[in-house]
């Protein structure tokens, strides 16, 4: 008895024409650190401007100078470095969808390749007798 | 209380989940300048010292506590005659109710060396803080809180307290972090002295804080 060969189809591991695409970006220089640090080191002035004692005087700059210059500085530098990559939403999602359509179509491939196994024809062919033997 | 603080900053480091979750903790060593007005405008002293601070984080807990020491001298025109040593202590425990704000209480203890040269002071704080990470390992965070129930050395309550706060933490290299703070305190302190009526007594205080600091 002999098979004949069966052509079962490989499993995916990309769709033609459709490419993963990558899960972070970089995203684009922006004066945003400088304005943070801005908003943030104007909050404390403002603050502490609008809360000093009237009885008491001004308070001094000196220790706002300080902390929020560094601040300042900090968002400068953090405007001018390029900035750190983050999760791309969209393209996550898409290689997800990407991922589960590569998926989807590999399990019905082990489904064909199960039915193609089946299908395979078969090939009796008798023996020829042994030289020799013959009825006792 | 500075020990309160310490136990919060250790049950945090110490959770049974912490290795898994990542616990994120900076310690290090700051220096401060400081200045001070009490009671009126001539009474203001300036100074430095020096002190350590700690800040931990697990998932939308987190932590921080600072110590500093300070000489306080009488400013330039001050109608004080001499100066003191004040040891301010302030922990904080947050909750991040969104991705860029907490809420958060704590207390604060500032104490006078002579007891008497100024006042003494101990408040829980309430309150809540904004903070943005602006740009690689950069966070900025402006915080505000009420300072509630204070007591003071020479007695007197406050029904108007308050703290302001603006902080920077970089990450400079690998786990070495500069870290920044600045604080402003408002009290509205009032006294009885003697029975003879209800005076004010305000309390004014800035605190500048610079360091480095090695993260875990």
């Amino acid at each position: 008895m002999s098979h004949g060969s069966v052509d079962t189809l490989q499993p995916l591991t990309s769709l033609p024409g459709y490419q993963y695409l990558p899960e972070t970006e970089v995203p684009p220089q922006s004066w945003r650190p400088l304005g943070l640090a801005f908003l943030y080191t104007g909050g404390a002035l403002v603050g502490t401007l609008g809360l000093e004692s009237s009885s008491l005087g001004s308070s001094s700059k000196r220790e706002l100078a300080v902390v929020g210059g560094a601040a300042l500085v900090t968002g400068f530098v953090m405007t001018l470095r390029k900035p750190a990559p983050r999760p791309a939403a969209a393209n996550i999602l898409y290689n997800r969808l990407l991922r589960d359509q590569i998926a989807r179509r590999n399990q019905d491939i082990a489904k064909e390749n199960v039915a193609r196994r089946q299908q395979v024809q078969l090939t009796l062919v008798p023996l020829p007798k042994p030289s020799g033997a013959g009825p006792r | 209380m500075s020990r309160a603080a310490v136990g919060v900053a250790l049950l945090v480091l110490a959770s049974p989940a912490a290795p898994a979750q990542r616990v994120t903790a900076i310690v290090g060593p700051q220096f401060a300048l400081a200045s001070y007005r009490e009671v009126a405008s001539g009474l203001r002293y300036q100074g430095s010292g020096f002190g350590g601070a700690l800040s931990a984080r697990y998932r939308r807990l987190s932590a921080e506590a600072s110590i500093v020491r300070l000489t306080l001298d009488p400013a330039n025109g001050s109608a004080a005659t001499s100066g003191f040593t004040a040891t301010d202590v302030n922990a904080w425990v947050a909750y991040d109710v969104a991705t860029y704000a907490s809420v958060e209480a704590g207390f604060i203890r500032r104490t006078a060396d002579p007891e008497f040269d100024a006042q003494s002071v101990g408040a829980v704080r309430v309150g809540a803080r904004s903070f943005y990470e602006i740009g690689p390992g950069a966070t900025v965070l402006f915080r505000a809180n009420y300072l509630a129930a204070p007591k003071f050395s020479g007695g007197g309550h406050a029904g108007f307290s308050i703290d302001l706060g603006l902080g920077l933490d970089v990450r400079l290299a690998g786990r070495l972090h500069g870290t920044a703070g600045y604080t402003f305190q408002r009290i509205n302190r009032k006294t009885n002295p003697g029975g003879t009526g209800e005076i004010d007594a305000p309390m004014q205080a800035t605190v500048a804080r610079v360091g480095l600091a090695v993260g875990f």
